[in-house]
């Protein structure tokens, strides 16, 4: 079952990405979008956010194309797809278990529980940067003090990441990884 | 000082605090004690208002601590200058580009002049023993000087309560001594949370103990707490195992 929904989102995904009359995306958008609100809530947490986030970093990227050609049509066609793909996916993993759809390959279901769990860790840490920065701001903290912040959250992740895959890149090779 | 009423607490769907309720007069050394994942950090964090009840209430001098009391300007300024948090982790409490600026952040948030700024901070660096750090960039520092520069950071401002969340995490033995003594000398209220046994008789007089199933299951007087092995063993935080020479079996805390 796991593998049939996996073949038909690979497919749809394609169909999608190949999409290009707007009237076709547009009425993908909303039967995906009735879909999801159909399905239970509880599934869709931080649905909106994630559905915001998407569509803006689609605009950046696709906006200054089209102020240059002066045809907003190519934004309009990038973020549907973005936003169909985004739906998608999150129709996908809400629906399928990755973890036993990954399962015929060790590597990548070990791929799959570290990139979760490293997820999951690192932003919890985040949480306790922004409470750390809210718990220590008597007043609204100055443009200079977040950059500061911003500064320093991207280190820490950056040096942790970095720390973190060599010590998973020499647990997995104790477990019998060595493909490098 | 503080009271609790009936305190829920939950997250993504899991209860984190269960009815918890109790009070803490001002000067108090209260020790929060439970095992890993009984939920003390999320309570410090509360009592912090960094997260809010879901149910039940909090009260700091009176007045009633929920998100809505934050929009006030002047609570929110008597609020973040006199409750202190100390997190778990003192790396997630640095973020500037040199120890002198750490503890400089708040007091220069206050509108402190730059020369009374300088007295403070170099005061507490003193007693904190990080004046030869002051031009470094926090991130250099080893963990334990990271967690001396993080409470640093918080007593410059001379807080009301102090929180502070597994303090001697990363401190060496000699360290935790000094940190034990300095505690005492503090005039302030301290809520100090740990699930190191021997530690919390000499970080308070009261204790508070958080349990497996997240509710409250003592507040008393630790010599009788620690004396109780049946409320120790209820809280989980004694273990059981077999002498490995005699057989018979053995139980003792952490």
């Amino acid at each position: 079952m796991n593998k049939a929904l996996f073949g038909l989102y690979l497919f749809f995904t394609v169909y999608v990405s190949s999409l290009r009359e707007l009237n076709l995306l547009l009425l993908l958008f909303f039967v995906l979008f009735s879909v999801l609100f159909a399905l239970k809530r509880r599934r869709l947490k931080g649905f909106f956010k994630g559905f915001l986030y998407t569509a803006l970093f689609s605009l950046m990227l696709s906006l200054p194309y089209s102020l240059w050609s002066s045809s907003f049509d190519y934004s309009i066609m990038m973020l549907l797809r973005v936003l169909n793909l985004y739906m998608l996916t999150l129709m996908f993993i809400s629906t399928v278990n990755l973890y036993s759809l990954l399962s015929f390959s060790k590597t990548l279901s070990f791929l799959l529980v570290i990139s979760v769990s490293f997820t999951l860790a690192y932003r919890r840490v985040f949480e306790n940067f922004q409470q750390a920065l809210r718990s220590r701001s008597i007043e609204k903290p100055k443009r200079q003090e977040l950059l500061n912040f911003l500064r320093r959250i991207m280190g820490y992740f950056f040096e942790r990441a970095l720390r973190d895959g060599q010590e998973v890149t020499m647990a997995m090779k104790s477990r019998g990884f060595d493909h490098d | 000082m503080i009271e609790l009423r009936e305190v829920y607490y939950s997250y993504d769907h899991n209860i984190t605090l269960k009815n918890i309720s109790f009070k803490v007069r001002e000067g108090e050394k209260v020790v929060l004690l439970g095992i890993n994942g009984s939920g003390k950090s999320t309570l410090l964090k509360l009592l912090n208002a960094l997260i809010f009840p879901t149910e039940g209430a909090y009260y700091y001098k009176g007045e009633r601590v929920e998100e809505k009391s934050f929009k006030n300007k002047d609570f929110r300024r008597t609020f973040r200058r006199e409750v202190a948090l100390l997190f778990q982790n003192p790396e997630v409490m640095l973020f500037n580009p040199t120890v002198y600026d750490e503890m400089a952040f708040s007091l220069r948030q206050l509108g402190f002049r730059e020369e009374e700024t300088r007295e403070k901070v170099e005061y507490w660096a003193d007693k904190f023993g990080l004046s030869p750090l002051l031009k470094s960039p926090p991130f250099e520092l080893s963990l334990g000087q990271k967690q001396r520069l993080a409470l640093a950071c918080l007593l410059v401002l001379s807080p009301k309560l102090l929180l502070l969340d597994e303090p001697t995490a990363h401190l060496d033995p000699k360290s935790t001594g000094w940190l034990v003594d300095l505690l005492w000398e503090l005039p302030c209220t301290i809520i100090t949370s740990t699930h190191n046994l021997s530690l919390a008789e000499e970080l308070g007089d009261r204790l508070l103990v958080l349990g497996q199933d997240h509710t409250l299951i003592y507040d008393g007087r630790i010599e009788d707490f620690l004396r109780d092995e049946e409320k120790l063993l209820k809280a989980g935080l004694l273990h059981r195992h077999r002498y490995r020479d005699k057989g018979g079996y053995h139980t003792h805390g952490f």
